[in-house]
């Protein structure tokens, strides 16, 4: 059983690692900065969640299980704070997001 | 010593001749101050790798480089503040 | 190669490029940004290097509060155009010999870590012997607060003398708004409102958790510094920070009670011998009195480097 949830918490955890990847791939090739913020907040939220979740497999008490199921929500509640804060003063700068017709990327 | 432990000592050294280097050619107050505490940060690694370079643990070293990092946080502070006051004099004196 | 010393190498290459990146970038909003990164690698370091103390501490504060304020001093400076003089020939050459400087020595020393003998003097054993006197069980709490408690006290004074010098160069007796750009929108509200209180528990949590496992007086200040933050950018905010920075005795609480705790254990034997039979309480006492102080000092760094609202900085009509 503890073999079995070993390697279900890796699996898991290797997923959220996905995540991650993505997440920076995202930041790296998407043209604007609310787009960007769009895949950034991927990584906290579902790459933090899934590699905890395997963490918590592996870790064999239900105590340690909790906290970091405390640690997800604490990061979820402080990533959507942060990418409201930044696309809110985005929109205070007058940053317009990158519309279908413009024909290149910003350097922004 | 191990692998591990040499790197890191490695990393400690090279991290602080970076951070020498560049607060004595970075023209900016700013960055000269993040080159201090990146000077700091190699000192701080490599003490640590070398003191427990055979698996022992040293508290007291810890204890130190925790003590280490506040200081060198209340520091940058000041310099900043210093930075800051450097900035609005020189303003105030244009004028 | 072993898989973890594989992973070592990759974050010290990590360390490494983004040092680099650091020193060498030419927007100084960037080298902000990555020494925030850089903290966070570094912390994943001590983590590597068993310090899971200085991992917490190096991400809290070394990282996010120090972050803070260069964020803070690089939006005050960078309506300052710094002339990026051309270097002379006489600079460039010197430049260039400092870095062969510093490159030869970076290198003699990584050469002489080869000689080191093989195990470090540790003061571990000792640590461990008086161990069970000490009133506490994390060795490095121990350290901290018993064995080195002088240090410590003379480390908050410097905490204390820092925030004072702060104060009297910003020039802002009354510390006048400080303030936020942009008023609270019901997000940092929310925000503010739901995550406070755990992060006052938190901060308990993690004061009391130091003395049998990695925590302590310094990470649970900097867990407070980050509610008090947290909450300045609520609606909440300026009558808050002008609570808060009006609470002089608040502020240096922490240092007056280790210092009552000073003088009255020396005597006969040296200052801060804390009796074995009152050690733990005695400790717990000072790093509840140390978190509520150190918070409120960082705390105070920050709001003090903040940009005021108006412009006062300036003296022009």
């Amino acid at each position: 059983m503890t073999e079995l949830l070993h390697y279900a918490g890796n699996a898991l955890t290797l997923l959220g690692l996905f995540f991650y990847l993505a997440a920076s791939v995202g930041y790296l090739r998407f043209p604007d900065l609310y787009t960007r913020l769009h895949s950034v907040a991927k990584a906290d939220n579902l790459g933090l969640g899934l590699v905890l979740a395997g963490l918590a497999l592996q870790s064999g008490s239900p105590i340690a299980a909790l906290k970091f199921a405390l640690v997800w929500l604490l990061m979820l509640v402080a990533s959507a704070s942060v990418a409201y804060a930044i696309a809110n003063r985005a929109k205070a700068l007058k940053i317009e997001p990158q519309q279908a017709s413009s024909p290149e990327r910003p350097e922004a | 010593m191990s692998h591990s432990h040499l790197i890191f000592a490695s990393t400690g050294i090279l991290l602080f001749a970076m951070g020498f280097a560049a607060a004595i050619v970075s023209q900016a107050p700013l960055r000269k101050i993040i080159a201090l505490n990146v000077m700091g940060s190699g000192i701080f690694l490599s003490f640590i790798a070398l003191g427990s370079r055979a698996g022992n643990i040293d508290p007291t070293s810890q204890a130190m480089v925790l003590t280490g990092i506040v200081v060198a946080v209340a520091a940058s502070a000041l310099g900043l503040a210093l930075t800051l006051r450097l900035k609005t004099l020189a303003e105030d004196g244009d004028e | 190669m072993a898989i973890d010393t594989l992973f070592d190498a990759l974050l010290a290459m990590s360390l490494l490029w983004i040092g680099w990146r650091i020193v060498t970038t030419q927007a100084d909003f960037n080298a902000v940004l990555l020494f925030i990164g850089f903290g966070l690698l570094l912390a994943l370091a001590w983590a590597r290097l068993a310090a899971p103390d200085i991992a917490l501490a190096e991400a809290a504060i070394g990282s996010g509060i120090s972050g803070v304020l260069l964020l803070e001093a690089w939006s005050a400076l960078k309506q300052q155009t710094v002339a990026a003089t051309a270097a002379s020939p006489l600079q460039r050459a010197s430049n260039i010999a400092l870095l062969a400087g510093v490159g030869l020595f970076a290198i003699a020393l990584i050469m002489s870590l080869f000689t080191l003998p093989p195990v470090a003097i540790t003061l571990a054993s000792a640590v461990d012997s008086q161990l069970a006197q000490t009133g506490v069980s994390h060795p490095v709490t121990a350290v901290l607060l018993n064995y080195r408690g002088y240090d410590t006290l003379l480390e908050v004074m410097v905490v204390l003398l820092a925030l004072i010098a702060i104060v009297m160069v910003m020039n802002q007796p009354n510390y006048q708004q400080a303030g936020v750009q942009a008023g609270p929108s019901k997000a940092n509200n929310s925000q503010g409102s739901s995550v406070s209180p755990l992060l006052i528990l938190l901060a308990i949590y993690v004061l009391w958790a130091g003395a049998h496992q990695p925590g302590g007086a310094f990470q649970a200040a900097a867990v407070l510094t980050g509610c008090i933050l947290l909450l300045g950018f609520t609606s909440l905010g300026p009558t808050l920070q002008r609570v808060i920075q009006q609470q002089q005795l608040a502020t240096l609480v922490g240092l007056l009670v280790f210092g009552l705790v000073a003088i009255l254990t020396s005597g006969a034997t040296p200052m801060l011998t804390l009796p074995p039979a009152y050690a733990g309480g005695l400790i717990l006492l000072i790093e509840s009195f140390l978190t509520l102080s150190l918070g409120l000092m960082l705390a105070g760094f920050a709001y003090a480097l903040a940009k005021p609202q108006g412009s006062a900085v300036s003296k022009k009509s």
